[in-house]
């Protein structure tokens, strides 16, 4: 799966839990500068992302997981190999 | 634009997701919700902070989750009858919430699996603290209610309920599926108490009521019966109906089918739970069902849309689907096994209290039957209304009527001047008000009670005294008994307050075109075309007087 590929099922689950469209969602999209991903949207987005591709990120990586950038990086590694 | 309500979670613990799950559901029903939330772990201070505070939230949730709750159930000084303590003094403070709040109290959950050996201050917690809760609320119908998160918890079990990780990281501890079902609980309540409720539920007799065809096989062929399958499904279904009618939801039956083989399963089948007495209306003929339903409709004077027609032939609900969009339709299940629940568990039917007036109900509807022969025998109107020897008490509201004055608020659509639709937390707070002063009118004529059916809410602004609402249930439309209430209800006024002028309102809606010109027959002038419609009258001026033909009682 390309970064690319994974940035756009991501971008797909975050739309849907915001409320907005996928493509509204810009490439560094981030709890800081897109409206309405707060703590508490923030856990379905976690939940929303693991479901779709299958994996459990870490306790300690959960707040780090701010942006879309992000996001990518952690679903990368945890779907290499 | 919807209605607009706030609801206020108190809460010790992430509901926000429950919250943003509510406004979600409410949107799709036309209804804008507004969520407010309380700091953690605050709860008593928050709901005294509530009660003194200038701006009232529609609704009031107060949800604690025992994981920290007086500590939280994991320390080791967990106490229970501390615990208990903690919750008491919780409750007292709801009381003194305004009464324009409905409170709704969430049940705590017991843990999963039960420790070896038990730990009674632990295991039992939440059995101990529900029972205080349920005694708290059924002493306080009009004003609190449970949201049963215990029962949703059993239903869905340890996996779909608890969320460990976010539970521990950020107090969060319900995962979705629990999240979705506690919103749609919150929802039944929202809908009740600000959604305009079904009142008739019409039901297709064969395959609807019993198993097979009346007509075919027999009185004796049918299937129905208190223990073996099928018709112990139908007998189910029908225990389920009695109760749905005991809360004064009118009972109909609309079928093709002959009439006499009907009558004769409900008058003679040995358990038939549904007898004739029952029945607020029915059509048993082979006209098509959209007609029999209007027909129906017409003869209560109730609206199509506050119908739900049960029926089993997909046929004909697709056909009352298209022609009677207004009607809900419920389709009797293939599997019969699935029949029991379907429509108790539609929701359509819930209330939140029942008073004595809805389990008379039927009984007016039955005895309206009876006038209306009556009147066709009189041609002349003012013959018949003093043929019908009508008497009437009018006296102010008291306590006790809160419910059924909200009841009217809400329920009353054709004659109401200005269809505000108070709650029973609105009615008592303007029982506690000094500048309003309220009246019900109780009547009876020769064929029975008319129940207590109109109501007049009086407002005081300086020397001028306003009708906030004015409205009649809609069986005793053409009666002159709005003449009396309106007359009676300021002569009593005269005896608290002084005024000379009077001002009042119309405000058009779909259903009250018949009182559109209410107010200019009783001598008012039109002041304003704003909507509402604005009209003032000095008293000495008015057009309206006591009807003769109505006596005024003291007592019926």
């Amino acid at each position: 799966m390309t970064k690319d590929e994974i940035a756009a099922r991501i971008r797909v689950a975050l739309a849907k839990i915001l409320k907005t469209t996928p493509e509204s969602i810009t490439d560094d999209a981030s709890q800081t500068n897109l409206a309405g991903w707060d703590s508490v949207h923030h856990m379905n987005v976690v939940i929303s992302v693991e479901n779709d591709f299958g994996i459990e990120f870490d306790d300690d990586e959960l707040p780090t997981l701010t942006s879309l950038p992000l996001l990518v990086a952690a679903v990368e590694k945890h779907t290499a190999g | 634009m919807g209605t607009e309500l706030t609801i206020r979670f108190v809460r010790n613990y992430t509901a926000e997701p429950i919250g943003n799950a509510v406004q979600e559901a409410a949107q799709k029903l036309g209804l804008t919700v507004a969520t407010q939330y309380g700091d953690y772990d605050n709860v008593g201070a928050e709901i005294a902070a509530l009660a003194s505070s200038e701006t009232v939230p529609s609704m009031v949730i107060v949800t604690i989750d025992l994981d920290f709750f007086s500590g939280g159930i994991w320390s080791p000084k967990w106490e229970l009858s501390r615990v208990v303590e903690n919750l008491n003094e919780i409750l007292s403070l709801i009381d003194a919430l305004p009464a324009a709040a409905y409170v709704l109290l969430s049940t705590f959950i017991p843990p999963f699996r039960i420790s070896l050996p038990p730990q009674p201050g632990r295991d039992s917690a939440a059995s101990e603290l529900n029972a205080v809760l349920r005694e708290f609320t059924a002493r306080r119908p009009n004003r609190c209610g449970i949201i049963d998160f215990e029962r949703i918890a059993a239903r869905l079990g340890e996996a779909a309920t608890r969320d460990k990780r976010f539970g521990l990281m950020m107090k969060a501890p319900f995962r979705q599926p629990f999240v979705e079902a506690a919103a749609a609980e919150i929802m039944r309540v929202l809908k009740c108490r600000f959604l305009p409720p079904k009142k008739v539920l019409v039901l297709d007799c064969d395959n609807t009521l019993w198993g097979g065809v009346v007509g075919e096989c027999g009185v004796e062929g049918i299937e129905l019966d208190p223990y073996e399958y099928p018709g112990i499904a139908y007998y189910r279904v029908q225990s389920e109906i009695l109760s749905i009618a005991e809360r004064g939801i009118l009972i109909c039956l609309c079928s093709k089918n002959d009439e006499a083989a009907v009558w004769q399963v409900l008058e003679n089948h040995p358990e038939c739970l549904l007898r004739r007495d029952k029945l607020a209306g029915y059509r048993i003929n082979w006209a098509d069902k959209a007609t029999n339903l209007k027909e129906l409709a017409a003869e209560l004077n109730l609206s199509l849309d506050s119908m739900v027609l049960v029926d089993d032939n997909p046929a004909e609900c697709e056909l009352v689907r298209s022609q009677l969009p207004e009607v809900t339709v419920i389709q009797v299940p293939a599997k019969i096994y699935e029949y029991p629940g379907i429509i108790e568990g539609s929701g359509l039917f819930d209330r939140l209290s029942v008073n004595q007036e809805d389990k008379d109900r039927v009984h007016y509807y039955q005895a309206e039957k009876g006038r209306r022969e009556f009147q066709t025998r009189h041609v002349d109107v003012e013959g018949f209304l003093r043929g019908l020897e009508m008497r009437a008490v009018i006296r102010p509201v008291q306590t006790t009527d809160t419910s059924r004055v909200a009841q009217l608020c809400q329920r009353t659509n054709q004659f109401n001047l200005t269809s505000k639709r108070y709650t029973d937390s609105d009615v008592a707070a303007m029982l506690a008000d000094a500048n309003v002063k309220m009246f019900v009118l109780q009547a009876e004529d020769r064929f029975g009670s008319l129940g207590q059916s109109g109501l007049i809410i009086f407002r005081k602004i300086g020397d001028v005294v306003e009708v906030d609402t004015f409205l009649m249930s809609c069986r005793i439309i053409g009666r002159l008994l709005d003449r009396a209430l309106f007359c009676r209800g300021l002569e009593l006024l005269g005896q608290n307050w002084s005024f000379s002028e009077i001002r009042a309102d119309y405000l058009p809606t779909k259903k009250n075109s018949v009182v559109a010109g209410l107010w200019s027959e009783y001598g008012f002038a039109l002041v304003s075309r704003d909507n509402p419609e604005k009209f003032g009258c000095q008293v000495a001026e008015l057009k309206v007087s006591f009807p003769g033909i109505i006596q005024l009682a003291e007592h019926l």
